[in-house]
């Protein structure tokens, strides 16, 4: 199960984050600093997945962007870095080449596309178009 | 791919205030939220009181912006986004909770968009969600597909469990709505279902229906709701595991429309979900073979596809779940070392899915030892900690040494608690296996000062435990005293640094058999506990058992004396616990006649009456006059919880701790915990954690008759081959020599020496039956892996199968065949259509799924079902699926008869004798089908022994023939083709034009068209009767970089693969 989506940057600022367990707003800002100081410090060489506390995080870095998921130990851990990817794919398409920008102007939008793609912790849509089907909805609705 | 967020921060101060930049149209940073950004950015990290300052500013102002009666919808809108950004940087915006809410009722359409806003400020049990409830319900009943879209979002991200039956069936009407509304409308039911099971009972039907949907998203929807209901009862869902496996077939097979597919990978996730769901059904279930086959495709496709390792981690995990098939757990076994191997950072941590692979079968990990003595020495820690998870697998009595040594070593440099607590459990547990006392003890001292008093409270218990209930008189002497050596050296150390878990367990050791030291007088060992007292750390509940252990040893000389002295600054302790140790210490150590009744010594091995039976009478007169039953804690608790009291925080007090047993009496505190666990049934408190020790099932090496090893002779002629486990880890150097045992696969330089050795060490004991155990009874130990019986049957197979007739149909019939394979069924049926009655290309070849080799392979189990009667009969017949059938009758009467069912109502040719030599007989006939001709070939077994297999092997590579096409043509069918991939070969370097050369080879073995050559670029294509793919290469850093395209979904991948063979075999 997925316990939690990070987007941070280098310097530590969050751009995003989405908990699906519920975890106390004042304890929020201390787990994704230490969670950021854990990804941070990591290699190259080195694998895409730390062990923190009793879950596992899995990460993923783009440009100076960090995408960092807490996933339990059932979870397959190759997956979700591959769904990290593709969750970047999305976003990608719909910002047509996204940047830091493009995420931390458009919070809302990029929700709506992370609610489409995990609920309760579990992928429930992974087809790029599918995903982005209802906030091109309402895109259009705006403009017409 | 990944050319994203390009535009670092350093830009970010000019981007904004240019408000000219291309795109920025979304941007809009003259907004508030752009002035948010701005004003954050700018800070750095270290002013995080000016970070504090401006959000509160912001947030004062939203408060006040919000609740003006002039905001408009949609600034509110903005209000709310800005109020999420507050939020995620961790400032509290209560106050905005009830405006998003009222602004997702009263908004329009694009207002709406704050739904969002609600799931992320308020959680399940917030009380402003039912307000929700009515939003919902209005939304729902739209007529706007978006409105009602985002009211199932919400729903199915968070909803009040008593207000389900509100929306329910509103929600059930969605199911049959457009498939965008049905999916969303699953996933609440799935929302529904895990909130409260119960409501949505009735409904198990339109589940169903929902896995029956054509609409594949609404399917996968279903998906999450089946894995959870399976979950939690896999017998009542066994008949739907052929719909699953269908399902799989049909996604592996590429049958989903292309959006799905994800890097050309045909819904990787919704694939991996099913795995899952396999899993869970074929658990200990002999039906679960019919998911053999696909799970066989899967694992092919990920062997030759490098990007699919995450599902063929699922597979492998499924794979050894399920029925264990053994020619498939090997394959998997295989492939998955392969991935190990690699260089590749990420695919090391498959690691995690050979732990799987030992788990089942330790020799497995024999294959792969060199593998995972580099995982072990990685600079990554967490591949590290999978490989000491692996090998915590594979552990037996021989290399326990090694691989606690090596768990120790990672315990050292690693400060995360959750991992010591979690590894100390395990050394712990491994630690039964020791091979003798000396390293016994000392390896729990590890455990106990390294674990200290984080690890699990069974522990030193169970230690204690272990210790008390030795009863072979002269090896548990020499363990005991051993013990109290090693703790008196340790107490004459720094006693300061140790735990207080390690300081209990001391001191009741100590307390029970420091007397077995005669050289030591019972006051030096007094002094030292003692000094334990008035040590600062010591917490009260050790002092308790420190001054128990001290009312043991108090025996007349100057021990007394010092008995008396620490009695009496205790006496006087605020704490009553310690009180009454002091008092008892004091009265006893002036009695010892007293003292000898109720401390006798060695009493720690008489057996408590747990069931307190001495009570009965006591309980009896008292409930007898009126008192209330005794009810456990549980059981109280329950009743308190069901008048809607919680008592919650006081439950976690109730596990008994160490302290809570009075020893008043010279009883092991383990056997006293345990007794009390029993009347008060705190059962539920123990066995939470996997480092628990489970001493119950578990046959151990320190055993009532002590230290087994001894009881064998350590000689034995067969043990001449067998490496000697290492005694300690010091003396590892001494098991150089013996290293040959263990077959190493390369010839190694002397750097590799170390780690040889270190294999010899580690996977001793893993290999053949034959290998014989240095420790004897312990053997058994090694058997709680459960390893499969997997029988001598399947171990003697192979030899059988070298002895067995392999008929190839090419050399007899080679004329016969054809370019087109209908095989679906292949497995039994040798159908061949003839190319000149086939007008179509055959629909089959899409189900084909780039069945490069078919095999027509009578499976083992099926020869043996068929037992005697075929024996006797010696006609085995290939293309019956069933041989077995075949009854007895003479061989040559009626072949009619073998016909598969589905053709014997066709009409047929005569039967024709192809050729006939001693063992075999080969005859043929044609079968017309309406859209074919098929060619049956019947195999009798005209020996006297049994046919064990038959294979018989088409080869794709025979159906291919050259597609002639010039370069303009082939120029718009690479365009209208969708299917491709792409992957690097190695290039046949030896010739001048080495790609000329490479693609000759391709065009002689393959029958290719080579097209042209242009410069580097080339195009070379080839067809399989009307199915053409075309393949382009080109060279790239010293590899041949080939794009393979189709209209046929599977055919590239099958191309490739042939074109890897055919040069490899170059």
């Amino acid at each position: 199960m997925i316990k939690f989506v990070l987007m941070v940057n280098r310097q530590g600022q969050t751009r995003l984050s989405r908990y699906y367990e519920s975890v106390e707003l004042n304890r929020r800002a201390a787990l994704e600093a230490d969670v950021v100081r854990c990804c941070l410090s990591r290699k190259k060489d080195q694998c895409s997945f730390v062990e923190y506390k009793d879950f596992r995080l899995v990460y993923r870095q783009y440009a100076a962007l960090y995408i960092v998921v807490g996933v339990t130990d059932s979870e397959n851990e190759l997956s979700i870095y591959e769904l990290v990817h593709n969750f970047v794919e999305v976003l990608d398409k719909y910002f047509s080449r996204v940047s830091e920008l493009d995420i931390m102007f458009n919070l809302d939008r990029v929700h709506v596309i992370l609610d489409e793609m995990i609920q309760n912790g579990h992928i429930v849509e992974t087809n790029k178009s599918r995903i982005l089907a209802p906030l091109t909805a309402i895109d259009k609705m705006a403009d017409g | 791919m990944s050319d994203v967020v390009e535009k670092t921060l350093t830009a970010l101060p000019s981007l904004l205030s240019l408000d000219s930049q291309p795109g920025s149209a979304k941007l809009s940073s003259t907004s508030k939220l752009g002035n948010l950004i701005r004003g954050i950015t700018e800070l750095t990290s270290k002013h995080l009181q000016e970070e504090e300052k401006l959000i509160q500013r912001e947030l004062s102002s939203i408060k006040e912006q919000v609740s003006s009666p002039n905001t408009t919808m949609r600034q509110m809108k903005e209000l709310m986004v800005r109020t999420i950004y507050c939020e995620m940087l961790g400032y509290e915006a209560s106050f905005s909770y009830i405006h998003a809410i009222k602004l997702a009722q009263q908004g329009t359409v694009l207002e709406k968009r704050v739904y969002l806003a609600v799931s992320l400020f308020l959680n399940e049990s917030h009380e402003l969600l039912l307000l929700l409830v009515n939003t919902v319900l209005k939304d729902l009943q739209s007529t706007n597909l978006i409105e009602v879209c985002m009211a199932l979002t919400v729903v199915s991200q968070m909803f009040p469990k008593d207000m389900i039956p509100a929306i329910l069936p509103l929600v059930e009407e969605k199911l049959n709505h457009p498939e965008i509304i049905r999916r969303k409308a699953v996933l609440a039911l799935y929302k529904f279902y895990l909130i409260a099971p119960n409501q949505v009972q009735h409904i198990h039907n339109k589940f169903r229906k929902a896995l029956c949907d054509k609409d594949p998203g609404v399917m996968t929807a279903s998906l999450h709701i089946y894995l959870q209901l399976i979950q939690e009862n896999p017998e009542g869902y066994k008949d739907l595991t052929a719909s699953f496996v269908t399902i799989l077939k049909q996604v592996v097979g590429g049958k989903l429309p292309m959006d799905f597919n994800y890097h050309s990978v045909p819904a990787p996730w919704l694939q991996i979900q099913l795995l899952r769901i396999l899993s869970l059904l074929g658990k200990n279930d002999q039906t679960s073979e019919i998911m053999h086959e696909v799970l066989d495709e899967s694992l092919r496709r990920a062997e030759m596809n490098h990007n699919i390792t995450y599902i063929l981690y699922e597979c492998v995990k499924c794979i050894y779940t399920i029925h264990p098939k053994s020619d498939l757990l090997e394959k998997a076994a295989k492939c998955i070392g392969n991935f190990v191997l690699s260089p590749k950072i990420n695919l090391k941590y498959l690691l995690k899915a050979l732990t799987y692979v030992v788990q089942q079968d330790p020799k497995l990990a024999l294959q792969h030892q060199m593998t995972i003595i580099e995982c072990l020495d990685h600079p990554d820690l967490i591949i590290k900690r999978e490989t000491l998870e692996l090998l915590f697998r594979i552990t037996n009595a021989q290399n326990v040494t090694v691989i606690v040594e090596k768990m120790l070593e990672f315990l050292r440099i690693s400060g995360d608690d959750h991992t010591t607590i979690d590894l100390v459990g395990k050394v712990a547990e491994l630690a039964e296996y020791a091979p003798d006392n000396e390293w016994f003890i000392e390896t729990m001292n590890t455990v106990f000062s390294v674990g200290g008093d984080m690890m699990q409270p069974d522990i030193p218990n169970s230690f204690l435990k272990l210790l008390s209930e030795f009863d072979s008189v002269e090896e548990d002497r020499k363990l005991r005293l051993f013990a109290v050596n090693s703790y008196i050296s340790l107490l004459q150390g720094t006693p300061g640094k140790l735990p207080q878990r390690f300081l209990q367990v001391i001191s009741w050791v100590l307390g029970e058999y420091s007397h077995l030291r005669e050289d030591l007088e019972a006051a030096v060992v007094l002094r030292l506990l003692a000094r334990l007292l008035d040590m600062k750390n010591c917490s009260s509940e050790t002092k308790s058992w420190v001054l128990t252990a001290m009312t043991k040893l108090c025996e007349g000389g100057s021990g007394v004396s010092v008995a008396q002295q620490v009695s009496e600054t205790y006496s006087s302790s605020l704490d009553t616990v310690l009180r009454q140790r002091a008092q008892e210490l004091q009265y006893l150590s002036q009695d010892s006649e007293l003292r000898a009744r109720v401390l006798p010594r060695g009493a720690g091995l008489e057996p408590v009456d747990s069931s307190l039976s001495f009570l009965d009478g006591f309980v009896s007169e008292a409930l007898a006059a009126g008192a209330a039953p005794y009810k456990p804690p549980h059981q109280r608790q329950e009743e308190l919880a069901g008048t809607k009291l919680s008592l919650e925080p006081y439950g976690l007090s109730l596990p008994i701790s160490m302290s809570s047993c009075s020893i008043t009496d010279r009883q092991s505190p383990t056997l006293l915990s345990m007794s009390s666990g029993l009347s008060g049934d705190s059962t539920d408190l123990s066995h939470k954690g996997s480092a628990t020790l489970k001493l119950d099932g578990v046959k151990r090496v320190w055993g009532r008759e002590g230290y087994l090893s001894q009881k064998e002779p350590v000689e034995e002629p067969a043990q001449v081959e067998v490496p000697s486990p290492l005694r300690s880890p010091s003396q590892q150097g001494e098991a150089d020599s013996s290293h040959s045992q263990t077959p190493t696969p390369t010839p190694t330089p002397e750097s590799d020496q170390e780690k040889q050795q270190l294999a010899s060490s580690l996977f001793v004991g893993l290999g053949s039956q034959s290998s014989v155990c240095l420790m004897g009874k312990s053997e058994p130990t090694a058997q709680r892996f459960r390893r499969k019986a997997k029988g001598h049957s399947t171990a003697s197979s192979p030899s059988e199968q070298i002895s067995n007739s392999v008929v190839s149909p090419h050399s007899a019939v080679d004329n016969l065949l054809c370019n087109n394979l209908l095989d679906s069924n292949i497995t039994s049926e040798l159908a061949l259509s003839s190319p000149e009655l086939t007008s179509q290309p055959s629909p089959g070849l899409t189900t084909t799924n780039g069945t490069c080799d078919t095999e027509a392979e009578l499976p083992d189990s099926d020869i043996k079902e068929s037992e005697p009667a075929v024996i006797r009969d010696n006609s085995v017949v290939a293309t019956d699926p069933a041989p077995h059938e075949a009854p007895d009758r003479p061989k040559d009467l009626c072949l009619t008869s073998h016909l598969p069912a589905e053709l014997s109502g066709l009409s047929h040719s005569e039967i024709s004798h192809l050729c006939t030599n001693q063992s075999l007989e080969l005859s043929a006939c044609h079968v017309q089908k309406e859209d074919s001709l098929l060619l049956v070939v019947f195999i009798t077994n005209s020996s006297d022994s049994a046919a064990q297999q038959i294979l018989v092997q088409v080869d794709s590579e025979e159906l291919e023939r050259p597609l002639t096409v010039s370069t303009e043509e082939y120029g718009t069918m690479w365009l209208a083709f969708s299917h491709d991939t792409k992957q690097n070969l190695t290039l046949i370097s030896d010739s001048q034009e080495p790609l000329t050369a490479t693609l000759n080879v391709l065009k002689r073995k393959l029958q290719l068209h080579v097209v042209e050559i242009i410069m580097e670029g080339i195009v070379a294509c080839r067809v399989l009767q009307d199915q053409p793919c075309l393949m382009h290469c080109r060279v790239h850093a010293g590899t041949l970089a080939v794009w393979l395209r189709s209209p046929i979904p599977d055919l590239p991948d099958c191309l490739i693969y042939h074109c890897q063979r055919a040069l490899q075999g170059h």
